[in-house]
């Protein structure tokens, strides 16, 4: 298998990783909005603080696949004859 | 799915008086076992025998409010802990409002179950990737890996705990709905004939109103209301008068046992009159006014219950001028009531309580 070819399929991978997090990334942003109306107490919501920082850091992850690993492979594939 | 909101203050409040009541109470059930040893103190009374039957069966019906009770305060009690334990966990004290949606709290598991699986098969894939050897970020590729390891087991760790904290919430809940009806208390009063004192099995209007008072709850400012019983555990021994001439039926202090012993002591053949009598249930009434009834007391019991039967439904109608004659058996019925006069002349008066109204939770379920 030719690097192009290599790269190629490292992209199409990347993607479904990437749009796979962006599901899970709004299946999480759902449960934190029903956070506020599932537990509350005095209006401070039990877990609500856990997804946010649990949604942070998937978003950060997601985010350096779309803006950093993915366009370097894009790079690449254009690079490599 | 249970919904609801609570305020915890009120809650805890409820929840430590209801317990203190039960105290109360327990501490009067055993006035019980006192009252057995005056009662056997005292075997040369006619009314002995009939007062050990009456003890037995007031304390068995004491034991069973009871273990109704039980129930009640431990469903209350776990209910009580479960929101308490939440209300912590989230770093705060027990105060407040709660507030619980069991079908938004099941579709956020349901969401983070969802992510959860995703992330795994992401993580799968990022195990496997091949990635050229001329690729700028292979090290940072390969250690999403493991930071989405990282975030799933924290994913996993709230849902667990949603989940957990849900289920508890649902079988508290589930519980309390589910309570048993608490039978209303049903207690007589007790007269030796020779003896003056009253020997009435417990204090009846103390148990009542503990009883009573047990089951008071209204935690404001929520969907859980348990409503008052005002009317619940109503003793009901007061009997009625009525008065001849206007018909007029007015609530006295006096019983029937009080009567029946006055008239037993005479311990004759006597002529019994209904005179202003009433025996009376609620609002159903028999009046056997101005009438004379020869009255073989000593000899055989009679029971009101054996015969004609007429049923009087109002307290309107009046039943006068009749002439009773309790050896033809004439029976009233009133309803559970029962009058019953036996060889010793003992008036038995049904104190019937009026009949316990459930512990109304008003709890939004879907």
């Amino acid at each position: 298998m030719n690097e192009k070819i290599k790269y190629q399929k490292l992209l199409t991978d990347l993607n479904e990783i990437e749009s796979n997090l962006l599901v899970s990334i709004q299946n999480l942003e759902n449960a934190y909005n029903k956070a506020q109306e599932s537990i509350n107490i005095d209006n401070n919501c039990y877990k609500k603080r856990e997804l946010e920082e649990i949604l942070n850091n998937l978003k950060e992850k997601r985010n350096q696949l779309r803006n950093i690993y993915i366009p370097e492979v894009r790079k690449k594939i254009a690079e490599v004859k | 799915m249970a919904t609801f909101t609570i305020n915890l203050n009120n809650l805890n409040e409820f929840q430590s008086k209801m317990n203190s009541n039960h105290q109360t109470f327990l501490s009067i059930k055993d006035q019980v076992f006192n009252k057995v040893i005056q009662v056997k103190n005292i075997w040369n009374d006619p009314n002995t025998p009939v007062f050990i039957d009456q003890i037995k069966l007031d304390n068995k019906k004491i034991e069973e409010y009871n273990d109704c009770f039980k129930q009640v305060n431990n469903a209350v009690l776990e209910f009580t802990n479960q929101l308490i334990n939440i209300a912590k966990k989230c770093n705060f004290t027990a105060t407040g409002i709660f507030q619980y949606n069991g079908n938004n709290a099941k579709n956020m598991i349901e969401n983070c179950h969802h992510a959860s699986n995703l992330i795994n098969y992401t993580h799968d894939k990022l195990n496997y990737l091949n990635i050229p050897s001329t690729y700028r970020y292979t090290y940072q590729l390969r250690n999403i890996k493991y930071q989405l390891l990282d975030i799933n087991n924290m994913l996993k760790s709230v849902s667990n705990d949603l989940t957990e904290v849900t289920t508890s919430i649902e079988n508290a809940f589930q519980k309390i709905q589910s309570l048993p009806k608490i039978e209303p208390i049903n207690l007589k009063q007790m007269q030796f004939v020779t003896n003056t004192v009253n020997v009435d099995l417990i204090d009846s209007e103390s148990i009542i109103n503990e009883a009573t008072s047990s089951q008071k709850l209204n935690v404001q400012n929520s969907n859980l209301k348990y409503t008052e019983q005002e009317s619940t555990f109503q003793n009901n021994s007061q009997t009625k008068t009525s008065k001849n001439t206007h018909n007029l039926y007015e609530e006295a202090d006096s019983t029937f046992v009080n009567e029946a012993n006055h008239v037993v002591k005479s311990e004759t053949p006597l002529s019994f009159e209904y005179d202003s009598s009433t025996f009376t249930n609620n609002s159903q009434i028999h009046s056997a006014t101005n009438s004379t009834v020869e009255n073989n007391l000593k000899e055989e019991q009679l029971n009101l219950n054996n015969a004609n039967k007429t049923s009087v439904n109002s307290a309107t109608i009046e039943h006068t001028n009749i002439k009773s004659e309790i050896n033809n058996s004439e029976e009233v019925k009133v309803s559970d009531n029962n009058i019953n006069i036996n060889k010793t002349g003992n008036f038995i008066n049904n104190t019937e309580a009026k009949q316990a109204n459930d512990i109304s939770i008003e709890i939004n379920q879907s």
